[in-house]
């Protein structure tokens, strides 16, 4: 019997999502820049290399920016760990007081 | 004379106070690295403040948020923070919570009672979350002692165990050291990722205490755990706007040199503070964000930017202080043991 019962609420809780979901996609309200084109012209070579790409291909672009936030930040981590460390605020495994 | 740190935004296509961006962007890397959050509440309305153009302001937000969040969520995982495996759960959860929330919002707004219906849930949400979390650190020692009443009187046998909520299939988390049924995992994320697709928020701010009081992490588990779920909101957040060309990668980066030096010493703090002290600091910020929002539903547009801001940059000094204190006594400490 208790076994019925688990498998009855473990049923009913997996069909929630779907319910909840039946509805169709959902839709935020973002402003659609896909089309749009910058300006290139003067522009130093690190801009000049990012607008390019926005102009010409926004899903290359979009990769690009995920690919240096990643970078941009792990580095920046790296060289804030090695000063840290220097000055003896380096941390490691630490207790969980409430 | 602040116009020497001027510098030019391609997408945007105009020019903007670097200094402003990195020091937005090491205010919100604090935060998010002691509370766990990605922070976009607080610098979307501070972009505005200073002129950003707001097309870009998400998109730019979240990227940085993305970057941040290696970061951050890189240092907890060496302090043992981090509970992986309920992250995981957290993501899966969430997207789906996200996407019912967001539908709700569709519903709502062709009823057309969209804007005040979230702006009072988010207010609700926000006060509420923060005067129970007040009330939870205020009764904190009574608390403890009437748990230790009841545990010495289920060790005596006059009292009946606690009734758990123990649906199968259970699940066992060993970083946080919880068991819990598979069930109140999903529904709580579910839950919290449904409140983030309504109110349109990353959901951070919502995530962390829900770790805390629904599923019942340490508090230092919880800000770890969490923005290990914020990194990933964070990067469908930066390739999804970025697809839609609303993303301005050179101010994202300038924001992400500040936030990511200012997660490094967020998250450095979380060692010199107790978890109920998070959970007040927490509690007060969210208060004020309340209030932001309470004066943005009556029309007090700069002063809501105002108050979420200087509230952020006044939390963020508490925390630095807080690091700082910290710190000298551990080097006393230190020193004390080495004569």
């Amino acid at each position: 019997m208790k076994k019925i019962k688990a498998l009855f609420f473990n049923l009913l809780f997996l069909a929630l999502p779907a319910l909840a979901l039946a509805a169709g996609p959902g839709d935020k309200d973002v402003p659609d820049m896909a089309t749009r084109m910058v300006r290139v012209e003067g522009l130093g070579a690190i801009n000049y290399f990012f607008a390019t790409w926005y102009n010409s291909n926004k899903f290359v672009f979009a990769i690009l920016v995920t690919v240096v936030m990643g970078v941009v930040g792990a580095l920046i981590a790296l060289m804030t760990d090695v000063i840290l460390k220097a000055i003896g605020m380096e941390v490691s495994k630490i207790e969980h007081h409430e | 004379m602040l116009d020497f740190f001027n510098v030019y935004l391609p997408i945007a296509e105009r020019d903007f106070n670097a200094l402003i961006l990195v020091a937005i962007g090491f205010s919100v890397g604090v935060l998010g690295g002691f509370f766990g959050v990605g922070g976009a509440w607080v610098v979307t309305p501070a972009l505005n403040i200073f002129g950003f153009p707001m097309a870009y302001a998400i998109g730019t937000d979240l990227a940085h948020i993305f970057g941040k969040s290696i970061v951050a969520t890189a240092k907890h995982r060496k302090m043992g923070n981090v509970d992986f495996k309920l992250g995981i759960w957290s993501i899966i959860g969430s997207v789906i919570g996200v996407e019912a929330g967001a539908q709700s919002v569709m519903l709502l707004t062709r009823l057309g009672l969209a804007g005040p219906v979230v702006r009072y849930t988010y207010m609700i949400l926000l006060f509420g979350l923060g005067i129970y979390m007040i009330y939870d650190y205020a009764t904190k020692e009574q608390r403890a002692a009437a748990a230790a009443a009841k545990a010495a009187a289920r060790a005596a046998g006059t009292a009946p165990p606690r009734k758990a909520w123990n649906l199968p299939p259970m699940m066992h988390f060993p970083t946080s050291g919880i068991t819990i049924s598979f069930w109140t995992v999903m529904g709580v994320f579910f839950f919290t990722g449904y409140l983030s697709g309504f109110l349109g928020v990353g959901g951070g701010f919502i995530r962390m205490p829900a770790l805390i009081y629904l599923i019942g992490c340490p508090t230092a588990i919880a800000v770890g755990t969490d923005l290990f779920s914020v990194l990933f909101a964070g990067a469908y957040g930066c390739l999804t706007y970025g697809i839609k060309g609303a993303v301005d990668i050179v101010a994202a980066i300038y924001m992400l040199v500040g936030a990511s030096v200012g997660a490094q010493l967020g998250v450095t703090a979380v060692k010199y503070v107790r978890g109920y002290g998070i959970r007040l600091l927490f509690a007060i910020m969210i208060i004020l964000a309340g209030l932001s929002v309470a004066l943005k539903q009556f029309n007090y547009s700069v002063a809501a930017a105002w108050v979420v801001m200087c509230a952020a940059l006044g939390m963020c000094v508490v925390i630095i202080i807080r690091l700082y204190i910290g710190f000298k006594k551990e080097q006393a400490e230190k020193l004390g043991l080495g004569h």
